[in-house]
């Protein structure tokens, strides 16, 4: 039980220590925080042409998209490189924060099907 | 202290008898109270005062709310494996765990409401808590789709509950103070959170609370006491914060109960008042404070009534041929049977050994309610309803026009007088060459919502298509009286 508390204590820490994704606050506890007013502005492009998220993806992915969620980010990326026979996709992130500065967190020139630059 | 004392009293009686002569009369000796010999932590754990009523109660409330969230949840199940993508929570293991499906979500939503409801009628095992918070986690865990911190602490305060004895007359209180800490946790990592300029000077609070009620109110009262709004939102924003802060603390504090129970009224009240989108969240709360009211205002409660009256296994049958087939029939969605199916054979496993705590006409009966629960939740919401709207719109969005048509034609079947879904299905029809049908459909559409111009435009458009331009032009013309704009209806009304 002291082990299971102190884990549960300790777990939300993990977003202000070594979690990477600032967008992600699941298992934290930040309620109304100011990640929840993120808005973030995702275009994917593949092999030149954008691609229309609804037409591939639920709206509810898409939503979480625009929340800036990197793992959901880099997962439909993933997903769209597994189509894309050797094209290279790319995506431009730009997200608006809750203090009205915006933040490119990707502009969009790096293929992500080629894992590195 | 007090034990010093009677030490004391009980050396002056002893040289008082010395001093008397016969006959000795000894007074009763005033017994000694047990030493409490368990650490501070034990007793911690041990001593949370909860009256057997006020479990109960919480039990009811708790897994009644379970089954209506897990009922309202149903109506998200098309998202799940749409396209045949998913991001777990887990995202190491995606390569591992099976996409889900809309049809196992059902499955594990009606099945939570089904298992959650046993519980709060008092029917359910260990075994059924257990289930249930195992069903839980699978559906939370397996998508991020769902990334609600609130249904996360539900998975957690499951767990916490299913250690809970329900049925015993005094049963240990330690999960109950689990629940506790658990919620002091968030309470503290949420206040954390809110330590920042943003929160602090009222800006994030402003600008989260949804227009409404309180926004209103915040600026009558900056208006009457003659303060900037700003400063308002500011105070609020503290004020939360301490409450919250307060909270961490009071809610373990004996002497102050009642103060906790207040603040965490006040806070969640506020909260569900100010309409945040937050699901049952607020309600969840508000019977974890069932635990924390005091247990003096349950003394008068009776024992609980038990019942333990047998009766035939045809009762039992009954109940769950019954109570299925008039879910599995009544109940529009994919995978409901499989899903009856499976809670029947649950309801029979549980009888394999049978409980002591109640009888078999008392399980009979908590089935049959259940499927009525059910139903009445069907029959006042629009949940399933929307779970065909949300799974025509995504594969209609998805260029899937059969299925969707599929999804349409179903959703105007459970709700007739749906406006939207007719225009919908006229649209689809449409694009599958269906003239006649998409005519018909937009007319329906029409009469339902005679002031909507975007349904006489959409019915001139298919006449068009079907060569009946008089009939084309009149259309045009009611869709422009009713203020359409667009180009083609204009022509088309000429």
């Amino acid at each position: 039980m002291v082990a299971f508390l102190v884990l549960q204590l300790l777990l939300p820490l993990t977003y202000y220590t070594v979690r990477e994704d600032r967008f992600d606050e699941r298992f934290s506890w930040r309620m109304f925080s100011d990640v929840r007013m993120v808005k973030c502005q995702a275009g994917f492009n593949r092999g030149g042409t954008g691609v229309t998220m609804s037409q591939e993806f639920h709206m509810a992915w898409n939503t979480l998209v625009q929340r800036g969620r990197g793992d959901v980010i880099d997962a439909v990326g993933q997903e769209l490189c597994e189509g894309a026979r050797g094209k290279p996709v790319k995506v431009r992130l730009e997200c608006r924060m809750a203090d009205g500065s915006k933040q490119l967190l990707e502009d969009g020139t790096r293929d992500l099907c080629s894992g590195g630059e | 202290m007090g034990g010093r004392r009677r030490k004391k009293k009980q050396k002056k009686g002893g040289v008082r008898k010395a001093s008397t002569p016969a006959p000795v009369v000894v007074a009763p000796a005033t017994p000694e109270p047990p030493v409490d010999t368990r650490s501070a932590w034990r007793r911690f754990w041990d001593d949370r005062e909860v009256h057997p009523a006020q479990l109960r109660l919480f039990r009811f409330v708790f897994y009644a709310l379970v089954a209506a969230d897990s009922f309202l949840e149903l109506e998200h199940a098309p998202r799940y494996g749409a396209g045949g993508f998913n991001v777990s929570h887990f995202p190491a293991l995606d390569g591992l765990l099976p996409l889900p499906d809309r049809r196992i979500m059902v499955l594990l939503w009606l099945g939570q409401g089904f298992l959650a409801l046993r519980m709060a009628l008092g029917a359910g095992s260990k075994r059924t808590a257990w289930l249930l918070t195992a069903a839980f986690g699978a559906t939370y865990f397996w998508s991020q789709l769902d990334s609600y911190q609130h249904h996360y602490l539900l998975f957690l305060l499951l767990g916490m509950a299913a250690c809970v004895d329900w049925n015993a007359e005094r049963p240990p209180t330690w999960p109950v103070r689990l629940i506790l800490c658990q919620v002091s946790i968030v309470y503290l990592w949420t206040a954390i959170t809110k330590m920042q300029p943003l929160w602090l000077d009222g800006t994030l609070i402003a600008r989260q609370v949804p227009s409404g009620p309180v926004p209103d109110m915040v600026a009558r009262i900056a208006g009457t006491v003659g303060m900037e709004t700003t400063s308002l939102w500011a105070v609020m924003a503290v004020g939360v914060l301490i409450a919250e802060l307060s909270l961490v603390v009071g809610l373990h504090v004996e002497r102050l109960r009642l103060v906790a129970l207040a603040l965490g009224l006040a806070l969640h009240g506020g909260i569900e008042y100010a309409g945040f989108k937050i699901g049952l969240f607020s309600y969840f709360m508000f019977a974890i404070y069932l635990l924390v009211v005091p247990p003096r205002f349950f003394r008068n409660a009776g024992p609980p009534r038990t019942d333990t009256r047998d009766a035939p296994w045809w009762w039992l049958a009954a109940a769950l041929a019954l109570g299925s087939a008039a879910v599995g029939t009544l109940f529009p969605i994919e995978g409901v049977w499989l899903t009856v199916a499976l809670a029947s054979a649950w309801a029979l496993a549980e009888e394999f050994p049978p409980p002591v705590t109640t009888g078999r006409r008392r399980r009979a009966w908590v089935h049959a309610v259940s499927c009525v629960v059910l139903l009445a939740l069907s029959a006042s919401t629009d949940v399933l309803r929307d779970y065909w709207k949300y799974r025509g719109g995504d594969t209609r969005r998805r260029g899937e026009v059969k299925q969707a048509v599929a999804a349409y034609e179903a959703v105007v079947a459970i709700d007739p007088g749906y406006a939207s879904g007719h225009a919908r299905l006229s649209d689809l029809y449409r694009r599958s060459g269906e003239l006649q049908l998409a005519l018909a459909e937009a007319r329906t559409a029409e009469r339902l919502d005679p002031r909507e111009d975007a349904h006489p435009a959409r019915a001139a458009r298919i006449q068009k298509l079907l060569g009946d331009t008089a009939a084309a032009r009149q259309s045009a013309q009611r869709a422009i009286e009713l203020g359409n704009k667009d180009d083609d209806i204009a022509k088309l009304a000429r």
